[in-house]
């Protein structure tokens, strides 16, 4: 490993643990894990099988898995490719969703008369704060891969071996510095929602079609963003 | 134009904003705009534009093996992101120093980059840079890459290095390399050093007239008035005949017979013009028995009539610039029925640059011969020279061909000495452990 990519390759890692370990401990306090959990148990009794409570296996099983997922990126770090890494995120956003999706208004599992499948257990910033930091690992190591990949081409292709390390620095730097700046701007958004909010009913909740003045915007961003990416195509 | 990339984000960011907006789940609003923020700052960032170029020099002279520093100078006016750029070099020119291919990441608009490398020039001839290529990439690729090229005008002229014989003055030393003295141009103004006494022809100068000789003539009947012949100004004639043969090829394509001997041939023109004398050269094939009498005719030039000054020296290096082996199919009779308007009359001195083989000997010694008829015998002078690049030496890849390159090299001195016995002042010159004014030098020797 070279001295130039220790510092990547050391906040890949970091970022990584900390992602594995807020998923793994997210989906553990999530109540889907509950009803799970002791569904399981109850299966387990009946069976006449000992064991451990749900309490013990809160708290255990985070620390086990993050402890593995830990050697797994070191065996990356070590042995395998570093963009393997990346796969690890893909089993974070799903392990973080259902704590998401407690915090939704639309109560769906209502329609079948078990609301309490997915109820929030934490408070919204601790469950926010964790899908940001996923997702912002998701998005930093992506393009540092990117990054790699191109440093490959160039060695590859005969670039000197300092050049390419110096290359591959800066890319990584400009993906890390732009993920945690959209992270940081998005979770300002976040923590001024809900003054937003008060205020904006305080304006406009009297009014009627009030949930109008949010979701025109929002389609509209959307909308947007499509013309904004088909525009670019086109030229 | 974007990658895919974009739109994958793109597809992230409205999954997460659409499902949010659907179950009322400001939580995955919020994590929706981390991706759609990203994208929108990085979409904005341009990749490098508008590349000015600086090129070398559009001539750069040099000699073979010399070194040379390529340096291009590029500056990026707008945009950030990565510039990478390449040039291949021409053949026979080998890397020394830095890179010839080279990526830069640009920061702000308005850098500078050099792509600086130095080369090794291993042959001579005139060469051609390859046009320089570009490449700019977006500091994240969201958008494709732009590839180009700038048009590449130098040229790279590498001559071959030439022998740096110098004239020794100590009077006691003589050497035994030829020089033309007896050969004269038949008109030119006479000067005063005495040459011959001969009969008064109608138009000669009373004053010519030597009254001594004259009276003691006319003891003898219908007897002519004799008169002083003085030597005529003018300039020595030197004729050097370089064998294209294909035996001469001995060695590597960069090291070989034949890249000496046009060494060779260049050293010994420069020192025989330095010396007022008219030079000529030609080219000629050693295998070609010589039976037919025409001359091939090629594209190339594949002699030069002898001529004097810095002109001619400029003529021949030309000419061997671009000479390989097998340029000429002419053997050395048809290469004197060239020339022989020039060389008649003026006794010459000829030096006949070659590699000698079993094949091609018979056709030299018939060479000679020819060579021969125009030179007048003298005791004290050898006006034929031979000049053998030996290429044993250079073509030894493992340790046993060393032996079988003394064994032939043995071979080579005794078809060397067969040709003294002729007459010939015969040098043979290994390059891979002298270089050639050496073995000239070798040729001085005390009286």
């Amino acid at each position: 490993m070279s001295q130039n990519q220790t510092p990547v390759r050391i906040y890949e890692a970091s970022i990584t643990i900390l992602g594995s370990y807020l998923a793994i401990s997210s989906f553990f306090n999530s109540s889907l894990y509950k009803t799970i959990a002791t569904a399981l148990n109850q299966l387990l009794r009946l069976f006449q099988i000992r064991t451990i409570s749900s309490q013990q296996i809160t708290t255990i099983i985070p620390l086990l898995v993050t402890l593995l997922v830990s050697l797994l990126v070191v065996y990356d770090y070590i042995v395998g490719k570093p963009e393997n890494i990346i796969n690890i995120y893909q089993l974070n956003l799903l392990l973080i969703t259902p704590e998401t999706l407690s915090y939704s208004k639309l109560d769906w599992l209502n329609l079948i008369q078990k609301p309490q499948i997915l109820e929030p257990t934490r408070s919204p910033t601790t469950v926010y704060l964790s899908g940001a930091i996923i997702l912002l690992g998701y998005l930093s190591l992506y393009f540092t891969s990117l990054s790699r990949k191109t440093s490959e081409e160039l060695a590859y292709r005969g670039v000197e071996e300092s050049s390419v390390k110096e290359i591959f620095l800066k890319q990584s730097a400009l993906s890390i510095t732009l993920t945690t700046s959209a992270t940081i701007i998005s979770t300002i958004v976040f923590i001024a929602i809900s003054p937003l909010n008060t205020f904006l009913v305080s304006i406009i909740g009297q009014q009627p079609y009030n949930y109008l003045a949010f979701g025109v915007p929002g389609v509209l961003l959307l909308l947007l963003s499509l013309w904004f990416y088909f525009r670019e195509q086109e030229k | 134009m974007l990658t895919g990339d974009p739109l994958k984000l793109t597809i992230s960011a409205l999954g997460f904003i659409l499902m949010g907006m659907f179950t009322g789940n400001t939580i995955l609003l919020c994590l929706g705009l981390i991706s759609l923020i990203f994208l929108y700052a990085a979409i904005e960032i341009q990749p490098p534009t508008n590349l000015q170029h600086l090129p070398p020099p559009e001539s750069i002279i040099a000699y073979v093996d010399d070194e040379q520093t390529i340096t291009h100078q590029i500056t990026v006016e707008k945009g950030m992101g990565l510039v990478t750029l390449g040039q291949n070099l021409p053949a026979h020119f080998s890397l020394i120093e830095g890179n010839n291919i080279q990526a830069y990441w640009v920061q702000k608009p308005g850098q500078t980059l050099e792509l600086s490398y130095r080369i090794k020039c291993t042959r001579r001839g005139v060469y051609q840079l390859n046009n320089l290529n570009w490449e700019t990439r977006h500091p994240l690729k969201l958008k494709p890459t732009q590839k180009g090229i700038f048009p590449e005008h130098t040229e790279l002229i590498v001559k071959p290095r030439s022998l740096t014989a110098k004239r020794i003055r100590q009077q006691k030393i003589f050497t035994k390399i030829p020089m033309p003295a007896e050969s004269r141009v038949k008109i030119g103004v006479p000067t005063t050093n005495f040459k011959e006494l001969r009969e008064y022809s109608t138009g000669d100068p009373y004053k010519n007239i030597n009254w001594k000789a004259t009276a003691r003539k006319l003891m003898s009947p219908n007897s002519r008035p004799a008169v002083n012949e003085y030597e005529r100004e003018g300039r020595r004639v030197v004729f050097i005949l370089l064998d294209t043969n294909k035996a001469l090829g001995l060695g590597t394509s960069l090291k070989n017979s034949f890249e000496y001997a046009v060494q060779a041939t260049l050293g010994l023109s420069e020192f025989y013009l330095t010396r007022q004398c008219t030079v000529g050269l030609c080219l000629f094939n050693s295998n070609n028995q010589g039976k037919t009498t025409k001359p091939v005719k090629k594209d190339q030039p594949q002699y030069l009539f002898p001529e004097t000054g810095k002109i001619q020296q400029y003529k021949i290096h030309r000419l061997l610039l671009n000479t390989e082996v097998g340029a000429t199919d002419n053997s050395i009779h048809q290469a004197a029925d060239q020339m022989k308007g020039y060389i008649r009359g003026t006794n010459p001195l000829f030096i006949i640059v070659t590699r000698l083989t079993d094949e091609n000997h018979p056709n030299l010694i018939r060479g000679m011969t020819e060579l021969q008829k125009y030179s007048r015998k003298s005791q004290n002078l050898k006006n034929l020279m031979l000049i053998n690049v030996s290429g044993y030496n250079l073509s030894i890849k493992k340790r046993g061909d060393k032996s079988a390159a003394e064994l032939l090299q043995h071979y080579e001195n005794a078809q060397l000495n067969g040709l003294r016995r002729f007459g010939v002042t015969a040098v043979n010159w290994d390059p891979s452990e002298n270089t050639i004014t050496e073995v000239l030098l070798k040729q001085v020797k005390q009286r």
